[in-house]
């Protein structure tokens, strides 16, 4: 039933509903939606790599040093102690619930600093635009849009603000270098992924 | 706006849009995507059926993450376990009154509000009902997102577990209830994922 006449290459079908439509030449920063579900099609950004290879290079300082820079003091009944956010883990594999170490390490080291890691990689392939580099830049794109649904980063920190709370009543909590570093690094993984759309890169790639 | 010249879907033009990197290229049987190399389909395969199965795991896991104790909090060895609702009024009793309604939210609206969702947009695209489908379009995609905020519940155990460790007097144990229900928020997200908005529009 394929209708032969139909130029494939210049349209794009809604992810949402399907619906064809003709590919128009976007302005830089501007977005197309489906005519008929409203959703996004695609959008123009045109130094999107660059902004989010330096966006993801400042990311990575920041993971660093909010898991090696003290992250908050707890102060039970003069019983004071700092916490390093990686220390979680190793108090964690501490207990004989090796799914909860599992859980631990995977949401809070693995997947957050595995993403951050082959964006750097894809991001800076594309960037210096060298051909071995470029080469292994279809897996990688496929391996973070895998990995990507379960960056959680965003919702850690949530979870970090709520433990303060509930354990504001038992203990004084002095917040440090570490959480700061956390709180930017989150602001700046929200602001990446309204800014890059995968297909963008996509695009990059079929150039090379 | 881009502009669509006839109301044709990429199915009915023998078109298939890549799932992963939605790339448009002619679909036949047995094919993989020109693009990204990913198995080529014009929907989701089973997507109505895996969506019901991880929807229905994640409801059975729904119990026992709410009647088992999410930790078990130790001071001077007395023992107490928190349940997720019991977790949620202490912090109301606290006066803790925003942190309440998050964790109320994140653990017991979104849940049961995904489930309801996912449940009643699988039956309408059985029953072959076509609704307002751009709000049924946009309900789904608000859904998909909020999900994985749920886990909220679970990180605050994790950190809990491993920051009253260090202070020596009381401590703190995961309970059942925290794998129960972090494998309740995986099985939606699963659930979510399977799910084709575009066998909705299929209905039209």
């Amino acid at each position: 039933m394929l209708k032969q006449n139909l130029p494939v290459d210049d349209l794009i079908a809604c992810h949402s509903c399907d619906l064809l439509h003709d590919r128009t030449t976007l302005g830089d920063g501007e977005k197309a939606w489906c005519s008929r579900c409203g959703s996004l099609l695609y959008r123009t950004n045109n130094n999107a790599i660059e902004m989010s290879l330096a966006l993801t290079i400042a990311s990575l300082l920041l993971f660093l040093f909010a898991h090696l820079l003290p992250f908050l003091s707890i102060d039970i009944d003069g019983n004071k102690s700092t916490i390093y956010l990686i220390s979680t883990i190793d108090s964690l594999s501490q207990l004989d619930n090796i799914l909860m170490v599992i859980a631990g390490a995977l949401f809070l080291v693995v997947i957050p600093l595995g993403v951050l890691l082959l964006d750097l990689l894809l991001l800076s392939a594309l960037y210096s635009n060298r051909r071995p580099l470029t080469l292994f830049a279809r897996q990688l794109l496929l391996l973070i849009g895998r990995v990507a649904p379960w960056n959680m980063l965003e919702i850690f920190l949530l979870g970090v603000l709520v433990t303060i709370v509930k354990l504001a009543s038992i203990a004084e909590i002095t917040l440090h270098q570490g959480f700061w570093a956390f709180v930017a690094l989150v602001m700046i993984n929200l602001f990446v992924s309204t800014t890059l759309e995968p297909e963008e890169l996509w695009q990059a790639i079929d150039k090379h | 706006m881009a502009g669509h010249r006839q109301a044709l879907t990429a199915r009915q033009a023998g078109l298939a849009a890549c799932h992963v990197c939605g790339k448009l290229q002619p679909c036949t049987a047995e094919r993989h995507c020109v693009r990204c190399g990913s198995r080529l389909y014009q929907r989701k395969p089973f997507s109505v059926q895996r969506s019901w199965a991880f929807l229905v795991t994640a409801l059975i896991l729904y119990v026992p993450a709410n009647l088992y104790p999410i930790m078990t909090t130790a001071t001077l060895g007395e023992k107490d376990d928190n349940t997720i609702i019991g977790g949620i009024i202490l912090l109301w009793s606290m006066k803790s009154y925003p942190v309440a309604v998050i964790v109320f939210v994140a653990s017991i609206v979104i849940p049961l509000l995904k489930f309801l969702v996912i449940s009643l947009l699988l039956l309408a695209i059985w029953k072959g009902h076509s609704g307002r489908l751009s709000q049924q379009t946009r309900l789904f995609r608000f859904i998909e997102y909020i999900g994985p905020w749920s886990m909220i519940d679970v990180f605050v155990v994790i950190l809990l577990v491993a920051l009253i460790r260090f202070g020596g007097i009381a401590s703190v144990l995961p309970g059942p209830a925290a794998m129960a229900f972090a494998g309740m928020v995986i099985a939606t997200m699963l659930s979510a994922i399977s799910f084709d908005t575009r066998l909705l529009w299929d209905n039209e």
